[in-house]
């Protein structure tokens, strides 16, 4: 875009001298010519003199009127040099903006793009967190399978610890029946002595019996009857021997089961020992593992927690590229009303003041996002450097502080509720 | 049922912040790119209700004030809340906003708790 180069060439110097440098030089040589007129008719001193003097005046005047011309002229130059510079300046800016405009554009588009893409990685991460079962802010499904996790680990402890207590009781009711069954092998000692005194009180009553019997023998008819009961106590007391024969076998045979029974238990609960003492052993191992998994979790569930906000937080300071793109089209329209301003030559150029006036939103927009930016970002040091220099591009920006929202705003926060 | 909540906001990547943040919290979110496209959204609902909006206020073709001053103008969407989310700080336009029919005014960069109980609060049953 070009501006009307109607002044651009224009030469201001005039051409040859000037009409009044002309005039008094004509002046001057008339004088001296009617100076000289006297001098031919009447030639002396006095006319030489008065002719000199009327040639020096005559020459300084000219050479006065010729200096002040040439001034004249040089000013001139400079005007309509600077005039030219203007308009070229004007040009300048104009061509300038041309090329800033699409530049700003894509600046605003490339960060909005990249913005974006941020957004969606951030995001996929903290869905991925999600379902790895670290909790957000507001995740209470994250809580819960925390809880889940943590339950799991709580349960597995609590089960198997009375596992471990069960395999404990189940050894000392193992030693309890091996005692029951060292007792019932005593008992049969106990049962084969009494067994061998059956046998004894029989041989003595057998003895009674015969004695018994010889003492009837004796006593002849009158001891006949106590002679049959005497036979028939030997019969019992041979009975008694036989039956005290017959439990000393038993016992015998008890006595040799028992003990085959008592050596199987022994064995039994020493291998039982061992068995339950090694399960005991591993239940032990894995419920320290457990718990150590248990505190693993808890560590990493700490961390994840700890990652996941931060990206939160990231993705909450990403909300900056908005920000950052209306700050580029409030520049953007400035450069706008900028080039229409250089553009249009017959229009005065605006000092400070009249140029942030006439910027009606788009200034007081410029202002408004910088004022909400510097209370939004009260603790983000990179932002309020944006800010800064934001400021320092446009010190017309600087104007004193709108009065505070008197409403219901919560000063502490940036929600306002009408 | 997870109740509706309409976005609308010029930036793509701001839309889905916000619109990730309402998810996250069990709503629905519809979104939309400007005032014009909001009106046409809320339209092709055809009777499904909106339970809140959210609007940003600087927009092409038409700004959140203008939207919300439609917006009321329409009986389906007379008492639906909405909040302004907006980089503007002014009182000049947040009483634009309030005048139009806002409930509330959130300055970004929003803090997604407080959003979220903003929304919790004014949100219909």
């Amino acid at each position: 875009m070009q501006i009307g180069a109607t002044t651009s060439g224009k030469k201001i110097l005039p051409e040859g001298l000037d009409p009044t440098l002309r005039f008094t030089l004509l002046c001057s040589v008339l004088a001296v010519f009617f100076a000289l007129l006297p001098v031919l008719q009447h030639f002396g001193w006095l006319q030489v003199l008065t002719l000199a003097g009327v040639t020096i005046v005559v020459v300084a005047n000219a050479w006065h009127t010729w200096l002040r011309a040439k001034n004249q002229e040089t000013e001139q130059e400079k005007q309509d040099r600077a005039r030219q510079s203007t308009l070229e300046l004007r040009n300048l800016i104009v061509q300038i903006v041309d090329i800033w405009q699409p530049q700003s554009a894509s600046v605003k588009a490339q960060i909005e793009k990249a913005g974006m893409q941020l957004v969606d990685h951030f995001s996929l991460m903290i869905k991925e967190f999600d379902s790895a079962g670290f909790g957000g802010v507001s995740g209470d499904a994250d809580s819960s399978r925390e809880e889940t996790t943590i339950s799991l680990l709580t349960m597995c402890e609590s089960e198997l610890l009375p596992v471990l207590n069960s395999l404990e009781l189940i050894i000392k009711s193992k030693e309890h029946l091996l005692e029951s069954v060292n007792a019932l092998v005593r008992e049969t000692v106990e049962l084969k002595e009494m067994a061998a005194q059956v046998g004894q009180i029989a041989a003595q009553t057998n003895l009674l019996a015969i004695n018994a019997a010889i003492e009837a023998a004796r006593a002849g008819n009158a001891g006949r009857g106590f002679a049959v009961v005497a036979g028939e106590v030997r019969k019992l007391s041979q009975l008694s021997a036989e039956t005290g024969k017959h439990i000393g076998d038993r016992v015998n045979q008890i006595s040799v089961i028992m003990a085959t029974t008592l050596s199987s238990a022994r064995q039994a609960a020493e291998t039982d020992t061992k068995v339950i003492e090694r399960t005991g052993s591993v239940v032990g191992n894995v419920l320290t593992q457990v718990r150590t998994l248990g505190s693993a979790v808890e560590d990493m569930r700490e961390h994840g927690n700890t990652i996941r906000v931060a990206v939160e937080e990231v993705m909450v300071t990403l909300q900056y590229q908005d920000r950052v793109s209306q700050i580029i089209d409030v520049i953007s329209n400035d450069m706008l009303r900028l080039q229409t301003l250089m553009e249009n030559v017959e229009v005065e150029l605006p000092n400070l003041d009249e140029w942030v006036e006439g910027g009606q939103s788009s200034f007081k927009r410029h202002r408004g996002i910088l004022k909400a930016g510097k209370k939004a970002t009260r603790r983000n040091v990179e932002v309020e450097a944006l800010q800064a220099a934001t400021d320092t591009s446009h010190r017309s920006a600087e104007t004193p502080p709108a009065k505070k929202l008197t409403s219901k705003s919560d000063e502490s926060s940036d929600v306002t509720f009408f | 049922m997870a109740k509706t909540i309409l976005v609308v906001d010029d930036s793509a990547s701001l839309r889905r912040v916000v619109s990730l943040t309402l998810t996250s919290a069990g709503y629905e979110v519809i979104e939309a790119g400007d005032g014009v496209e909001g009106l046409k959204k809320l339209a092709e609902l055809a009777g499904k209700k909106v339970h809140l909006i959210i609007s940003d206020v600087n927009m092409p073709r038409m700004d959140g004030i203008e939207f919300v001053t439609e917006l009321k103008k329409q009986g389906a969407f007379k008492f639906t809340p909405v909040i302004m989310l907006t980089t503007e700080g002014d009182d000049e336009i947040k009483n634009a906003g309030r005048a139009a029919g806002a409930k509330a005014w959130i300055i970004k960069p929003f803090n997604p708790e407080q959003m979220l109980n903003a929304v919790s609060k004014l949100i219909l049953p």
